[in-house]
């Protein structure tokens, strides 16, 4: 039993049939899971992952999908079955818990009532024995006092709470496989990595077998024994943690690691970043290698035909033509920032927080920003880090004064932001701009790209028509985009072309602090990096003085001269990046450390 | 270049568009879009389409159901004294009039005069004496032709005297009959009726004059002419009691409805979007004392007030677009206040603010654009609603006016067509007719709207 397979896919492919044609998401995936065993499927956003775990619990809709290929799952091929089958298997013996916890939930259903519901209708449970069960899942979850948490809403949890609710109805049935899909990535850090430890733990308790979908390579090294990497719907790569991270042998799985900022070592160096972005997959015929346009190594041969698998060990297969020696750390060809050590030493003060406090009506109880006092020095760029509901927004809010401090002080240029008239204040927000946390919604998606940009120009600098779009041009150029994408709508771009959009308005009427708010965090990898790349450029082309909230430490590791930590909306603790990271003071910036992925890990040989 | 080229070409469609786009591939609102535009284009082009007036009366056609072709007979134009034709002939705003006579055995003009003493009324050259000719004697006005084209039954109509009044039931009251036969016959030849204040001319293409009446005596206001065309009136949707074309009728009626809906709908659009964006986007106190004051107004029973304003201020059609559109801003206002709520929660509108954009420009410029789905999916809605009400109204017996004059609109059709249903529904065509296109054309917009809904839907577009 212990040595055969619990899942296995033959040439699977999940095929949506949009109005533009077929669209072939999951191609030709083989793929073998054993019992017990976990798996993490990685990818850029967009790869296939999601559709490859829909496409196993067979949760499309047959008239827009269609699945082909063998799914045999614990010896039995799922591919003809019917719904009424899969209605059996699905919660039973397959589980899944969603991205979401904040919309995978029903708001309007006790938590104690959907954690049970697939049991009670499985197993044939009474009401009292499934509010028992549903109280000691709770409990093994490690929700703190299960008893009344089972008739709360949902709203009522936290995020961190709600997903722990989704595995407590996961592994409700103690069902044989539990599919994750990215089960972390709306959380922050310390959260992500409770929850990581609890997903792992109950499946090696329960002796269940796990896929991981993530988009994170960090997380993969400690959860994980086997790795897959996908691209454009294929598996470009497959192995051990161990060995793909250790030796990648395919360009993607190569450019996807570098393209992670290391904690520990405060770079000079660009981030390497991953040209371009996956291919449309609409009416693919399948010719020569996909990864192909966006490929260091492409040759000619590449554009001809598909690559076959190599098998490099018995579990570690790839898709490439070429068997690529492994890279040392010198022969990286990607160029050095200037070092700014010397100019950064510049002590003038540019903006000082004194005593800020800034409370939102809705929980008058808690200060989201708590006497916070801050000072900010000309040219540097300070990072606050710190996980979500830490106030970390609110501060920047505050110093553009788009949220109203109760007390305290914001002096820049001798002014106190808080006690500014509005049409003084006008004057403040042309020199400090802010780059915003979601790109999907921080541009009108009503204007195309050169109206968006435009909006300062216009309402500052009062140019109208002609004027402002050349100018608006000019700006898309700067930050790194074509002049032909002045016309499009900010649906026709992908999230990492809408954050410069976002910066190249931040940047419009040259302002001298640039405000970042998690500019970086609901952008892959590969984007990540580019645009930490173009954010750290122009911080040193432009001479701007920058706030980088992130909370992600490796982040912040490579772009701030000095870190701020923030809990509960008080700065915990502040000195310079490597200070910080050499010996971290205070116990929660150890705590954030110590939540960071082992992504440093990557290269320790697991114990088999 | 070529690169340049392939981005000249591709399009760069806006979200709204796309929307719009997306309209096209639901069946449901295509049904819809496609009901309500033949329905509006047969009402706009109705002029066009109708070969009957709307208005004429037939009194010896009566009621006919649907299909009705009336006995081929002469046919008649009216022309109005001083004023501009009413209809038959589609010459507006001129005194003159291009009229074709084909037949020779049409040589009669006859002059409808609204009661009053005539003293005198003369064909000056030409023609015989009116006064010889006719007016002691009465004439009938129209005759069946049977298969040959000979004359075949005289159509009932009573011989008329000066001064006499006219049997009830035959034509107006107010309207009198004079047959005058022309002694010069007509070649298949353009002539023209001139009209001057008293004067009556008829005039070559060339401009020389044939002859002339001259009408003494202040009352003539039209005269009537055969104009020798063999006519046979189809009547495609039957006639009501008095003759008049239902199909004409319902296509006259839907103008005013449609009018009525759309009109209404701006005014409710006016106000409700800005009166929810600025609540919406205030926020807090001003949200709120905004608010209560529709909950408020909510409250009052609307119907009760349009029907106490059009009583006290007439029936004008203005009033109506007035009162039925403030009825209807209130759920509009409600609805644009709840988009901009939690639009102005989105990260875009604090970067138009750290842009310096003004609250004013944030929401017209930022804001309303981005609500104008549900926007559109809800005025699309209240046409329908608008519609019903108006016709409410007419059918309590409330009808529009303008100048005074009643404009039948397909509520009014619907109560007249109630009134003359007859004991055992005889008349259902009357009642049905307008009732289905009603049903129709608002089973088309709730179609439309919804269709709409689905395609402003966030869920359904996708963002990638
Ligand atoms: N319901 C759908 N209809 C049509 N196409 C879809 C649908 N869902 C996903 N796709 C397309 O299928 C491809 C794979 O999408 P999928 O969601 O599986 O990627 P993913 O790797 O899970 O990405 P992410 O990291 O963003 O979750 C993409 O090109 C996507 O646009
Ligand atoms: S086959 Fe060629 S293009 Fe594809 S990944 Fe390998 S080197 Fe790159
Ligand atoms: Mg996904």
């Amino acid at each position: 039993m212990k040595n055969s397979d619990i899942l296995q896919l033959k040439n699977f492919c999940v095929t949506y049939n949009t109005n533009r044609g077929k669209l072939c998401a999951v191609n030709n995936v083989n793929l073998r899971l054993k019992y017990g065993n976990t798996l993490a499927i990685v990818g850029e956003s967009g790869c296939g992952k999601s559709s490859l775990a829909f496409g196993l619990m067979k949760l499309f809709n047959k008239k827009d999908v269609s699945i082909s290929g063998d799914l045999i799952f614990a010896g039995e091929n799922l591919i003809s079955a019917n719904e009424k089958k899969m209605q059996l298997v699905r919660g039973k013996k397959m589980a899944m818990v969603f991205q979401n916890p904040m919309t995978s939930l029903n708001p309007y259903l006790k938590i104690g009532t959907q954690v049970i519901e697939h049991a009670q209708r499985h197993l044939g449970l009474s009401k009292n024995e499934a509010k028992n069960q549903a109280i000691s899942l709770l409990n093994k979850v490690g929700i703190q006092d299960a008893a009344s948490g089972v008739t709360h809403y949902p709203y009522e949890f936290s995020g961190g709470m709600r997903q722990r609710s989704m595995i407590a109805s996961a592994i409700a049935c103690s069902p044989e496989l539990i599919i994750a899909d990215e089960p972390t990535t709306a959380l922050d850090v310390t959260t992500q990595a409770q929850i990581l430890e609890l997903l792992s733990r109950n499946v090696q308790q329960n002796n269940m077998s796990m896929i991981i979908i993530t988009h994170d390579l960090g997380i993969v090294s400690g959860l994980c024994k086997n790795i897959v990497v996908m691209y454009a719907g294929t598996i470009v790569e497959e192995g051990t943690v161990y060995d793909v991270f250790s030796n990648p042998k395919h360009p993607y799985t190569r450019s996807l690691l570098k393209a992670i900022p290391q904690v520990g070592h405060h770079s000079a160096k660009k981030l390497c970043t991953i040209k371009g972005k996956p291919p449309d997959l609409v009416n693919y015929v399948s010719g020569p290698c996909v990864f192909s346009p966006r490929c260091d190594y492409s040759k000619p041969v590449c554009d001809e035909k598909n690559p076959e698998v190599v098998r490099c060990s018995n579990s570690h297969h790839y898709r490439c033509h070429f068997d690529l020696i492994p890279e040392s750390e010198g022969d990286d060809k990607n160029s050095s920032f200037i070092s700014n050590s010397s100019h950064k030493r510049n002590r003038n003060i540019i903006l000082s927080i004194e005593n800020l406090e800034i409370s939102y009506e809705k929980s008058k109880k808690r200060n989201a920003v708590d006497n916070v006092s801050l000072e900010l020095f000309e040219n540097e760029i300070l990072g606050i880090a710190g996980e979500s509901g830490s106030g970390k927004s609110t501060l920047i809010k505050g110093i553009l004064r788009l949220v109203t401090p109760a007390s305290g002080k914001i002096l820049f240029n001798d002014k106190d932001i808080t006690k500014l008239h509005d049409n003084e204040l006008i004057n403040i927000r042309r020199s400090i701009q802010m780059i915003f946390q979601d790109p999907y919604s921080s541009l009108n998606p009503r204007l195309n790209a050169w109206k968006n940009i435009a909006e300062p120009l216009i309402n500052y600098e009062n140019l109208r028509g002609k004027k402002a779009r050349i100018e608006a041009e000019k700006l898309i150029e700067i930050v790194g985009l074509d002049e032909h994408h002045s016309e499009c709508f900010p649906h026709e771009f992908s999230g990492g072309q809408r954050q410069r959009l976002g910066i190249a308005r931040a940047l419009a009427v040259k302002p001298k602090i640039l405000l970042c708010d998690e500019p970086v965090s609901s952008l892959d990898v590969s984007i990540q990096a580019q645009i930490l790349n173009l954010i750290k450029e122009l911080h040193q082309s432009l001479n701007l003085t920058l706030i980088f909230i992130s909370h992600d430490l490796s982040v912040i590791n490579c772009l701030a001269d000095r870190v701020a930590v923030m809990l509960d909306g008080k700065i915990v603790e502040l000195a310079d990046t490597e200070t910080l990271y050499k010996n971290p003071t205070h116990k929660y910036t150890q705590q954030l450390f110590s939540a960071i992925p082992g992504i440093n890990s990557f290269t320790n040989k697991p114990d088999q | 270049m070529s690169g340049i080229n392939v981005f000249m070409t591709k399009k760069h469609v806006s979200p709204f568009f796309k929307s719009i786009t997306d309209l096209t591939k639901n069946k449901l609102s295509v049904v819809g879009f496609s009901v309500v535009l033949a329905v509006s284009i047969l009402c706009v082009f109705a002029p066009i389409i109708c070969s009957n007036s709307p208005t004429q009366i037939h009194p010896w056609i009566g009621s006919r159901s649907p299909g009705y072709q009336s006995p081929p007979c002469l046919s008649e134009n009216v022309f109005t004294v001083g004023l501009s034709p009413e209809t038959s002939i589609r010459v507006l705003g001129y005194k003159a009039l291009n009229y074709t006579v084909k037949r020779s055995i049409s040589e009669r003009l006859r002059i409808v005069v609204k009661r009053g003493n005539i003293h005198k009324l003369t064909l000056l050259t030409g023609a015989k004496s009116l006064m010889e000719y006719d007016l002691n004697s009465g004439f009938e006005t129209a005759w069946e032709l049977n298969e040959s084209d000979e004359r075949g039954r005289r159509l009932p109509e009573v011989n008329l005297k000066i001064g006499e009044p006219v049997p009830e039931g035959l034509m107006n009251p107010g309207q009198r009959v004079m047959i005058v036969q022309l002694i010069k016959k007509a070649d298949d030849e353009i002539i023209r009726f001139e009209f001057n204040n008293e004067i009556v001319k008829r005039i070559r293409r060339d401009g020389t004059e044939i002859d002339k009446i001259s009408l003494k005596g202040e009352s003539i206001t039209s005269i009537r002419t055969d104009s020798g065309n063999v006519l046979r009136m189809t009547f495609l949707l039957g006639t009501d009691e008095l003759g008049r074309d239902l199909f004409s009728r319902i296509l006259y009626g839907g103008r005013i409805s449609l009018l009525i809906g759309i009109v209404a709908t701006a005014v409710s659009l006016l106000i409700g979007v800005c009166y929810g964006a600025i609540s919406g986007y205030s926020g807090g106190k001003i949200d709120q004392i905004m608010m209560n004051i529709i909950d408020i107004l909510y409250a009052i029973p609307f119907m009760f007030l349009v029907i106490i304003l059009l009583v006290l201020f007439g029936r004008n059609i203005v009033i109506l677009f007035i009162a039925l559109g403030a009825v209807q801003w209130l759920t509009m206002a409600r609805i644009v206040r709840g988009q901009i709520f939690s639009l102005k929660e989105k990260e875009f509108v604090d970067a138009a603010r750290v842009c310096g954009a003004s609250s004013k420009r944030i929401i017209f410029y930022h804001l309303i654009p981005n609500a104008i789905g549900p926007i559109i999916v809800y005025a699309t809605l209240t046409v329908p609603v608008v519609i019903l009400e108006e016709s409410f109204l007419a059918f309590i017996g409330l009808s529009v006016q303008f100048n005074g004059q009643n404009l039948d609109s397909w509520g009014s059709l619907v109560q007249q067509g109630m009134l003359s249903l007859g004991t055992g529904g005889e008349r259902y065509w009357l009642l049905i007719g307008p009732s289905l296109t009603m049903a129709l054309t608002l089973f088309g917009l709730n179609c439309l709207g919804d269709g709409l809904r689905d395609c402003f839907d966030p869920k359904t577009k996708s963002n990638r």
